[in-house]
């Protein structure tokens, strides 16, 4: 009981500051959980935010780079919610890489990306699991160059995915070392 | 997007759209547009103009603009064609969504949606709607439904938004845009006037004008197979009713009793379009909007271009739809696309992924093993691979 109210405390900080909007906290560069399934070393220091399962990680803001954790998408889960109309497609448990792959770029298109393209779709380790990784280059709406990197697995018919995503020019290759490592990190 | 530019982009989007309730001839109808003519520097125009330069400016840089010369080429001759000596005043975008829409801003910019292009069946159906939109540009709607608004609202507060809108034509939050179509729509006489001008623009140009009222028809074909009837920009902005393809046809019926009837154009537009028509099937089928992508299949069907790859793209929607039974719809679409002897390679793959799915091993193994030989240098080749060694 005495250490309730402390907990009591840090919870109601951490929604007072996402209720001013501002939503995003400090991570600090040590080994941490993502979601139920794994944890991993962050190299750095990040900024981050969370929203049901999905985590994005980032040093210069999201529109120039950030990391994005999906933790555990189930079937019938969207990766973005966009606007009331336009959801994007659903992730089905079923999906083999192939398909998770189309997953990620119909919903990205529906975000707002332009002719994405998907390369180098290959088998990869996700910690322990028996996993997959893919490229993207894509043009943001106004044209900015954008590339991406995506490696995750299907666990127990659940989709945990990270995703890296910045601008081709400077902000993409500025953190690819960190995120590789912290790819490499993942312990289950 | 923000609000404001959203109801910039939509203002833009269908700035020809608009509702100027006083057709030409009418009091108060605003005198055409002059060809190489650029409203005087102190005119309200002027300001409009100059804020949607600004917007021209992002549009050149969107990510969604097809640059490809053999397309704009395309597009850009049918719209001189139309538009006779006002062509040098007009400069088209063609935008990659797959959406249908065409717009005009009243400086002369035009976009055209490859959404559009997918759905016309042949060249005079296209050069009709852009020859709709030419109208709207010539009879200055847009100018005129500026002005009127200003003397309802704030215009300070419409300068604002079109001096700070960006992503002109294509946006993501479609939503938005639809939900306050309503508020710029064309009222019906300007929508009347740019039927019988854009017809008559049609019929100037040598085009059959009995394709005009068709691919209004597709369009409302769609609307009515569509799960959600809201998510039409087009409608949005240009609201379409029996009472007007009625008049289309009869009118077109009237025009061809005694005349000769023009072209349809269908070799030309097959050659310039046909390239590109895998990518915007994709791009339409990207949207998990079924019912709506059957329809346009199912027009695409009835040309009967490049069926292989059309049975390909059914087995797609099957597959992408993923209900009851479309697994086995999906591989026998497939299987017909196999047929013609022409199916893209990605149909192997695909039956691949079905037949493995449903636990036919060796078809699966067959299927993935000829996708890797058609296709050698795949992108997804080690993903292909490795799924042969999962079969084994």
């Amino acid at each position: 009981m005495k250490r309730a109210p402390a907990v009591f405390v840090l919870a109601l900080a951490l929604a007072a500051c996402d209720s001013y909007g501002l939503g995003y906290h400090l991570i600090e560069a040590e080994r941490r959980g993502i979601g139920d399934l794994y944890t991993v070393a962050p190299q750095i220091e990040w900024s981050a935010r969370r929203k049901g399962k999905v985590e994005v990680w980032t040093v210069d803001g999201p529109s120039l780079e950030a990391i994005h954790f999906f933790k555990g998408l189930a079937d019938g889960d969207v990766l973005f919610e966009v606007t009331d109309q336009e959801e994007g497609p659903e992730f089905r448990k079923h999906m083999t890489a192939s398909e998770v792959m189309e997953f990620v770029v119909d919903s990205l298109t529906s975000a707002g990306a332009a002719k994405i393209e998907a390369t180098s779709l290959r088998p990869a380790k996700f910690g322990d699991l028996q996993g997959f990784r893919f490229e993207l280059a894509f043009l943001s709406s106004a044209g900015l160059e954008k590339q991406g990197l995506v490696v995750g697995a299907v666990a127990d018919e659940k989709l945990h995915m990270i995703m890296y995503l910045g601008v081709r020019a400077h902000y993409y290759p500025k953190y690819m070392y960190y995120v590789e490592a912290l790819i490499n990190s993942i312990e289950m | 997007m923000t609000p404001a530019k959203t109801v910039a982009c939509l203002l833009l989007m269908g700035l020809t759209s608009v509702s100027c309730a006083t057709p030409r001839g009418g009091p108060g109808a605003l005198p055409d547009i002059e060809p190489g003519a650029r409203p005087a520097l102190e005119s309200d125009e002027a300001g409009l103009w100059m804020a949607v330069d600004h917007v021209e400016e992002r549009l050149k840089t969107s990510g969604r603009i097809v640059t490809d010369p053999g397309l704009n080429t395309y597009v850009r001759d049918i719209v001189c064609k139309l538009a006779g000596p006002y062509c040098g005043d007009i400069r088209v975008y063609v935008v990659q969504t797959p959406h249908f829409n065409a717009s005009m801003a009243p400086n002369g910019a035009m976009e055209v949606w490859t959404g559009l292009i997918l759905r016309a069946q042949n060249e005079a159906q296209l050069a009709y709607v852009l020859g709709h939109e030419i109208a709207h540009y010539l009879r200055r709607h847009s100018v005129q439904m500026w002005r009127d608004a200003r003397l309802k609202t704030d215009a300070l507060i419409f300068f604002q938004l079109l001096a700070s809108a960006a992503g002109y034509g294509y946006v993501s939050d479609l939503g938005q845009l639809i939900t306050l179509g309503s508020i710029f729509a064309f009222s019906r006489d300007n929508e009347r006037e740019a039927d019988s001008d854009g017809f008559e623009l049609m019929v100037e140009a040598g085009y059959d004008p009995r394709e005009a009222p068709k691919i209004w028809q597709a369009l409302v074909e769609e609307r009515e197979a569509a799960e959600d009837r809201e998510t039409f920009i087009f409608f949005a902005t240009h609201p379409t009713t029996g009472e007007r393809i009625a008049t289309l046809e009869s009118l077109a019926d009237e025009y061809v009793a005694d005349r000769e009837p023009g072209v349809k154009g269908e070799e030309r537009f097959l050659a310039a379009t046909l390239p590109f028509r895998a990518t915007f099937v994709h791009d339409e089928l990207r949207q998990r909007e079924f019912a709506r992508s059957q329809v346009v299949l199912d027009h695409l069907f009835e040309a009967g271009v490049n069926l292989g790859e059309l049975h390909f793209f059914q087995g797609e929607l099957y597959r992408l739809r993923d209900d009851e039974g479309d697994g086995e719809n999906a591989v026998e679409a497939y299987l017909e696309a196999l047929e013609t002897g022409h199916a893209p390679p990605e149909t192997h793959r695909s039956l691949g992924l079905l037949f493995s799915r449903a636990g036919a091993v060796e078809k699966a193994r067959s299927s993935f093993e000829r996708y890797l030989r058609s296709r050698p240098d795949a992108e997804d080749r080690k993903m292909i691979k490795a799924y042969l060694n999962e079969l084994e």
